[in-house]
């Protein structure tokens, strides 16, 4: 698996540095290097977004993570898994989907780096490797912009050690510490952007990455949103949450699938048919598990009809111990973005911390089989139990 | 599993998705709502499915749907699914014809664990088009009748009109060593046999040695806490009661979400499932024994 690999390299890897006045030279040499560059940028009216960028200037280089992930470079929102021709009296034609070209993510946040690791575990691992998704992961190489400091105050990608530097899954990692970035490659396709920038970059003292974690570890404070999540996930796992829980925030929910829409670990898609004039296309579109349609059967009975169902199957798909071991974390990676757009304030921060403030139903805690559930760098609050 | 096998992820064409081409060598219509469409793949193969097990069907422009398979696997030389109308996709495939092409993939899921079913009495119980499925795992016994012990068939129709399979429901009832059990919801004028609901002749008419026997049902999701109740009843226990769940299969291999049940993917690690792993489980399942099962 690709984030594996990666993980494993890491540390047997030389850290450089650039100073940060050569920053655009720098990014003008990777983008040398791809078809295509997808960088933060500016839309019409100044919103925030990642997009195709022609020269080194359009990048921008101060920003807050952006609504809508870069992940959805790896998983669109739409994608044609296969097209076909067909003429009467034959059977159809299946055409290969058009060339996946490659393209470097630069500026993607460790929280979206971390969501990919999830997909790459998800998509590439159990019995179907998913080859629609490996393909369009295999031609992206991520240039990640750690942060340090949360970008704003939805920020929580402490919770689940998704940040706010990125461990690994990223191919070059950048980190701006006063007058120069910190530059390391955790992989191959990394060190090859490194022969790229040339002259730019050079030998890193290892003083420099020490002095980052202290910087880290003293910006632990800042985030505001430090929910102990490992909690909810045990009490969650357990089944130790109370029904009246989830009549509560079903009661609150519009069921308008925002948080799933914009979260960039939410993977779940429906499959649509486009056929006209003898072309036609099997296309996969991002699907909501809040949707009331998204699990009804044809025979007309549907599993979860009602709100509260459709939330505690969101909050328990995202924060069951299964899930963690599985794809080795939680289904949350602290972007903070669900709580940006969630009109009725039951984002999955709030939800974590509404189940630990109702999980008095779980008596013993030693004998809890889910007690293995911990989540380095999810650390507790100023006054939390 | 075929489609595995098949996954050079370099390759220029994307496979995981890509259905193979199969051929309707007959229909035959089994009731107002339902078709049995007999395919055979394009290519000759077989696809070597298990009882229970279920597959993507598709039509261009119209899109695709799983469908359980509802023959044996020891007749090979074709597959059978039967189509409900009740959709798009489902309505095209009422209008094909002998010769249509249409596109499957496939077998997906975990079927009837026939080898843990070998050698022990097996009870079936079928309600409405739950039949269909079950009647995969039922032929099944029937050609490799020397290996099961007891074969015991209720099925529950709503009306006689919606009695699906009546060529084989003739069949099995004629066989000596089949004992099967028939009823409907509705009688009409014509009908002569049982009325009520399924659960009546299984209480009443079904004796059974409960620690030799395996009881597989599938039908609509309201029937399954019913059979449960009467099966745990009857002292079986939960291990071998066998539900298949119908769930709404985007892809049929745990990706697309849609299928999930708590921890389970049901395209995965069901269809089928032993009664003992929905228990505790919660949400939706409505498989719920009395309230004292649960935990």
């Amino acid at each position: 698996m690709i984030a594996v690999e990666q993980q494993e390299r890491a540390q047997d890897r030389a850290v450089f540095r650039l100073p940060a006045e050569k920053i655009r030279e720098f990014i003008g040499a990777l983008m040398t290097a791809t078809e295509h560059f997808i960088a933060p940028t500016r839309s019409l009216h100044g919103d925030l977004v990642f997009a195709q960028v022609e020269s080194a200037d359009e990048v921008e280089l101060e920003y807050e993570n952006a609504l809508i992930s870069p992940v959805c470079f790896v998983l669109p929102q739409r994608e044609a898994v296969f097209t076909y021709a067909m003429t009467e009296g034959q059977p159809p034609e299946v055409r290969p989907t058009a060339d996946v070209e490659s393209h470097i993510i630069f500026g993607i946040r460790p929280c979206d780096v971390a969501a990919i690791e999830y997909l790459d575990r998800f998509f590439l691992g159990g019995e179907f490797a998913d080859d629609v998704y490996a393909r369009r992961r295999e031609a992206k190489t991520l240039v990640a912009m750690a942060c340090i400091n949360p970008q704003n105050d939805a920020c929580w990608c402490t919770c689940s050690n998704a940040g706010p530097v990125a461990a690994s899954g990223y191919d070059l990692q950048l980190t701006l510490m006063d007058e120069i970035y910190l530059v390391e490659s955790a992989s191959d396709r990394g060190d090859r952007l490194v022969e790229v920038a040339g002259g730019l970059l050079s030998e890193a003292d290892p003083a420099l990455t020490e002095e980052r974690e202290r910087r880290v570890e003293a910006a632990f404070e800042t985030f505001e949103r430090r929910g102990n999540i490992a909690q909810a996930m045990r009490w969650i796992s357990g089944d130790q949450t109370p029904e009246g829980l989830w009549q509560e925030l079903g009661a609150k929910c519009f069921s308008c699938g925002s948080c799933s829409l914009v979260c960039p670990v939410c993977s779940c898609f429906d499959t649509h048919e486009y056929a006209e004039d003898g072309v036609g296309a099997r296309i996969r579109v991002w699907d909501s598990c809040h949707f009331p349609g998204y699990s009804l059967e044809a025979s007309g009975f549907n599993p979860r009809e009602n709100e509260p169902e459709r939330m505690f199957h969101y909050a328990h798909h995202k924060l069951c111990a299964d899930t963690f071991k599985k794809y080795g974390r939680p289904g949350c990676v602290g972007c903070g973005r669900c709580v940006q757009v969630c009109p009725a304030q039951i984002d999955l921060p709030r939800i974590a911390q509404t189940i630990r403030e109702c999980g008095w139903a779980c008596k013993d805690c030693k004998a809890c089989p889910h007690a293995e559930v911990t989540v380095a760098g999810d650390r507790k609050g100023p006054g939390e139990d | 599993m075929r489609a595995a096998d098949e996954l050079p992820v370099t390759e220029d064409i994307t496979r995981f998705y890509r259905p193979e081409l199969a051929r309707v060598i007959a229909k035959q219509r089994l009731s107002e709502m339902m078709v049995l469409l007999r395919l055979q793949l394009n290519s000759a193969e077989t696809l070597d499915h298990g009882p229970g097990q279920f597959l993507q069907i598709s039509l261009p422009g119209y899109g695709e749907a799983p469908i359980s398979f509802c023959s044996s696997p020891t007749r090979t030389e074709s597959f059978e699914i039967c189509v409900a109308a009740v959709g798009n996709l489902s309505q095209a495939m009422h209008h094909l014809r002998p010769g249509d092409f249409v596109g499957v993939r496939g077998p997906y899921g975990h079927g009837f664990p026939v080898n843990d079913m070998r050698g022990r009495d097996i009870l079936c119980i079928a309600g409405g088009i739950g039949l269909a499925p079950l009647r995969s795992l039922i032929n099944y016994v029937a050609d490799r009748r020397s290996e099961f012990g007891r074969m015991i068939l209720v099925y529950g129709a709503r009306k006689p009109g919606e009695r699906l399979f009546k060529d084989d429901l003739a069949v099995w009832d004629a066989r000596d060593d089949f004992e099967t059990r028939y009823t409907v919801d509705e009688a009409d004028a014509d009908w002569t046999g049982r009325t009520g609901v399924v659960t009546i002749p299984l209480r009443d008419e079904v004796e059974i040695d409960p620690g030799r026997t395996t009881a597989a049902v599938v039908g609509p999701p309201v029937m399954y806490r019913f059979v449960a109740a009467e099966l745990l009843e009857k002292g079986m226990v939960a291990e071998d009661i066998l539900f298949s769940l119908e769930r709404r299969f985007k892809c049929g291999m745990g990706k697309c979400g849609h299928c999930q049940l708590n921890d389970l993917y049901v395209c995965q690690d069901g269809p089928v499932f032993r009664y003992s792993q929905l228990l505790g489980r919660s949400e939706a399942i409505e498989v719920w024994a009395p309230e004292d099962e649960r935990k």
